[in-house]
């Protein structure tokens, strides 16, 4: 055999093989069975035993192996929301998703990228049961909780933004990027708290999901050398920290004014002084450009 | 080089707090290379505190070399600058594929066992040594099925493989003995082809027998009675080799690990180790 068709070869062999990998388990009968009647006749047909059925029961360790490697991965990304959901119901969305989407990164925890979008257009939308005992935007929230984290904490080193005396001088002109290793979430529900004490909950059934709180939360996330620190914003501070994000300070500031009417001048001053020095302070920006 | 009867363990995540405070009596560590090779800061700061105290080998899962798809050269790329941060003695990697048609299955998957695939993978691993510096180890697999299309046995295909490509061996010694329990051959006869010289390092793990008698690897039991005896008999057989215990599932304390660890010091020497 040449080596072109060695890799031919290879190929029809690990496409057949990639087919028993990924095929759905069935999940009619309340367990994870792999179906093994939709493994390739040809590949099953290859496999050497001496017991009849034995050949789909050896590829169906790796059936199953795939599989519950992927969801394990997927829950340790998203442990909030795969623990509100419980893991059957939880594995069983990440099948689907994973089935739309399969891993291509060598890295495995980058299996769940688009997954919280996915939850959120594709599922959320159309398919929760109308009796489900938890609000869609509950689950939106705790998604997307879990997915800053991860991106947080997986963010490379970036250097923190300090003004230098030339920024100081056209400081409203300049628009600010932030550090890679900042979040800003909002919760309705207390999740952050939840999701620290998600080791008091051992098994996989669903978790109960906290009353809900007096008012929306807006939380800063953000990464350090001590771990992932929390700080709880003001309304007006998140909302000015997303204006900086997309806009040129001055044109922050001035929609933020415009947007808080009932704020008096002085007092919107102040804050919006003791914000920005603030998140200069604590890091949250990597660069700022004109 | 790291000595011959070095003892070492697979590092993982649990073990990081009980390492920083007690910095335990193990001669080196080993790492799963692709937890390190993203841009991620806190494994690394880890791992840079780990690497002042002790040796650390990489252990890899991704290079897919018995892919049909190409080798990917920005995983060679991260992992040679991971193999130069770690000064690492060696690394290694699975006699195996985990990904095709564009996907990444994240699993050890078998092939047949057939002379015209030791020459395109004995290519590839003589590519990746090259490549990265450094002695390559390759490690065998524990598989569930085997092939009608195999013209070769499991070690004369592992040995060509090692011997035609220049590399090393990464003798599992528990595949070994799950493997033959699986497919019913005699795990002597598969040790008696190992060139024992070329032994980088041995590994040593718990598996799980299933109801009707198949043995899944899997990394979270204790190392069972007749692996121990198989270790105490490759030991036997070679002139020693660096052992490494992987426990990768439901992970006991580490005191525990450490003590799993150290029952291969006195399986060599000829003690009981209960």
């Amino acid at each position: 055999m040449s080596s072109d068709q060695t890799t031919t070869w290879l190929s029809d062999f690990q496409k057949e093989f990639t087919q028993v990998l990924r095929s759905p388990l069935d999940l009619s009968s309340g367990m994870m069975r792999a179906d093994t009647e939709k493994y390739p006749r040809k590949l099953s047909q290859q496999i050497m035993t001496e017991i009849p059925g034995a050949a789909n029961r050896g590829l169906s360790v790796y059936n199953r192996q795939y599989w519950f490697r992927l969801f394990g991965a997927l829950q340790s990304e998203f442990p909030l929301v795969s623990r509100l959901l419980g893991y059957w119901r939880f594995n069983g969305l990440a099948m689907r998703f994973l089935s739309e989407h399969p891993p291509q990164d060598v890295e495995l925890h980058r299996i769940g990228r688009g997954f919280c979008a996915w939850l959120a257009q594709e599922w959320l939308a159309r398919e929760l049961p109308a009796k489900s005992a938890i609000p869609k935007i509950a689950l939106i929230q705790a998604a997307h909780i879990d997915e800053e984290w991860s991106r947080i904490f997986l963010a490379p080193e970036q250097p923190r933004w300090h003004p230098s005396p030339d920024d100081a001088a056209q400081l409203l002109n300049l628009k600010f990027t932030p550090t890679a290793t900042l979040a800003i979430i909002e919760q309705q529900w207390p999740l952050l708290a939840l999701r620290s004490q998600l080791s008091n909950y051992p098994g996989e059934g669903a978790i109960p999901l906290p009353s809900s709180l007096a008012q929306l939360e807006h939380w800063a996330l953000l990464r350090t050398d001590e771990g992932i620190g929390e700080l709880l914003l003001a309304p007006r501070q998140a909302r000015l920290y997303h204006l900086m994000s997309n806009h040129t300070l001055g044109e922050a500031l001035a929609t933020l004014e415009q947007e808080c009417s009932d704020v008096p001048p002085e007092q919107l001053q102040r804050e919006i002084a003791s914000w920005t020095q603030q998140s200069v302070e604590l890091g949250f920006w990597a660069k700022a450009n004109i | 080089m790291l000595p011959r009867d070095a003892l070492g363990l697979g590092l993982r995540i649990p073990y990081y707090d009980y390492v920083f405070e007690h910095w335990p009596d193990v001669d080196y560590f080993e790492i799963i290379s692709e937890n390190f090779l993203g841009p991620a800061v806190p494994p690394r700061q880890k791992l840079a505190r780990i690497r002042e105290r002790y040796p650390v080998v990489l252990h890899g899962v991704g290079l897919n070399l018995l892919s049909h798809e190409a080798i990917d050269e920005r995983y060679l790329d991260d992992l040679c600058r991971l193999a130069d941060a770690m000064d690492a003695p060696f690394f290694s990697d699975h006699l195996c594929w985990s990904g095709a048609h564009g996907m990444n299955h994240h699993d050890l998957l078998p092939t047949p066992f057939r002379p015209e695939l030791v020459e395109y993978v004995a290519e590839r691993i003589d590519y990746v040594q090259r490549r990265v510096g450094r002695p390559f180890a390759i490690e065998n697999l524990s598989s569930y099925v085997t092939f009608q299309t195999s013209t070769m046995s499991e070690w004369e295909f592992y040995s060509a493989v090692v011997r035609e490509s220049g590399s090393w061996y990464m003798l599992d010694i528990n595949n070994i003995y799950v493997s033959s329990q699986n497919h019913g051959f005699d795990p002597l006869e598969y040790l008696r082809a190992i060139d024992f010289a070329r032994v980088q390092q041995v590994h040593i793990a718990g598996h799980e027998r299933q109801a009707d008698g198949l043995i899944i690897d899997t990394h979270d039991h204790p190392v069972a009675d007749a692996v121990w005896q198989l270790y105490r008999q490759t030991w036997a057989m070679s002139g020693g080799f660096p052992t490494l215990l992987e426990w990768d599932d439901r992970i006991p304390p580490m005191p525990v690990v450490l003590a799993e660890l150290d029952k291969a010091r006195r399986v060599r020497d000829g003690q009981t180790y209960e």
